[in-house]
């Protein structure tokens, strides 16, 4: 069964680096996510995933375009005395924030 | 526009610049001992309800967000901007107490009483650029650009009293 594109679930990708003291060891995705679902409550849980994050803290996340709004402000609430996420550059298609420096 | 602010951080930060800030101040919070320094900016913590607001500051901050509409009146008769602390929406915010927060800012709007938001970092990994206030404050129910405007143009008119500017 073929879904017309109308009817598809719309992304939106954001690009961001996380700003840390030391390197990040551990599950990154989780603590994220967890974070998110903390914030927004798990009953409005966005659908999220960590396509890549590397060893120097430069990511890129993919949620539902109906929460990207919630989702941009709770990866701005995710920071302590020793690491932050800024966000750099948020975009409806994936190709415009890949290859970018 | 393009001037941007921070009026209230709790240490020494010198690149600044970096998050797209023209300035930032480290500030004296006016609250039990402390007394209105003219050198710096001050920030008058006004805690319980029955207690009056100082006779001199710069900008007032309403801790935990508590405020009644005779307050908010007094400020805006004085002229004064109130504070809205991105570190104090945090901590409402892991407090379960975001519902203040909301109704605290449709106070503000509500008595269109000028508002500054402010950092409030006390480290170099709490900073946040203006953008990504603006971005909190479409949150509680602000549009983008009043706060942009509030770190710019509110900001420069707190500056712009003092002779900084």
């Amino acid at each position: 069964m073929v879904i017309k594109k109308s009817l598809r679930t719309r992304f939106r990708y954001i690009k961001f680096r996380l700003l840390s003291a030391h390197p990040f060891h551990g599950d990154f995705e989780g603590e994220l996510r967890a974070h998110i679902n903390t914030l927004l409550g798990l009953s409005h849980a966005p659908s999220i995933k960590l396509l890549s994050f590397d060893s120097e803290g430069n990511g890129l996340l993919r949620c539902d375009s109906a929460s990207f709004t919630e989702v941009r402000q709770a990866m701005l609430f995710f920071y302590d005395k020793d690491y932050r996420i800024k966000l750099l550059k948020s975009s409806g298609t994936i190709g415009s924030l890949i290859g970018e420096s | 526009m393009g001037r941007f602010f921070d009026l209230h951080v709790n240490f020494d930060w010198k690149d600044f610049s970096l998050e797209g800030y023209s300035k930032v101040f480290y500030s004296n919070v006016i609250a039990g001992g402390n007394r209105y320094d003219p050198a710096r900016i001050n920030i008058a913590r006004v805690g319980n309800q029955d207690k009056p607001l100082p006779q001199k500051y710069d900008l007032i901050h309403f801790a935990g967000f508590n405020v009644d509409s005779d307050r908010l009146a007094l400020v805006r008769e004085k002229g004064r901007a109130v504070e809205v602390c991105v570190s104090d929406i945090k901590d409402a915010l892991y407090a379960g107490r975001i519902h203040q927060v909301r109704f605290f800012c449709d106070a503000l709007r509500t008595y269109k009483v000028p508002f500054v938001f402010t950092s409030g970092a006390s480290a170099i990994y709490e900073v946040k650029s203006p953008k990504e206030i603006a971005f909190i404050g479409e949150m509680l129910g602000f549009t983008q650009q009043a706060v942009l405007d509030s770190m710019s143009e509110t900001a420069s008119e707190i500056l712009g009293d003092k002779g900084w500017l």
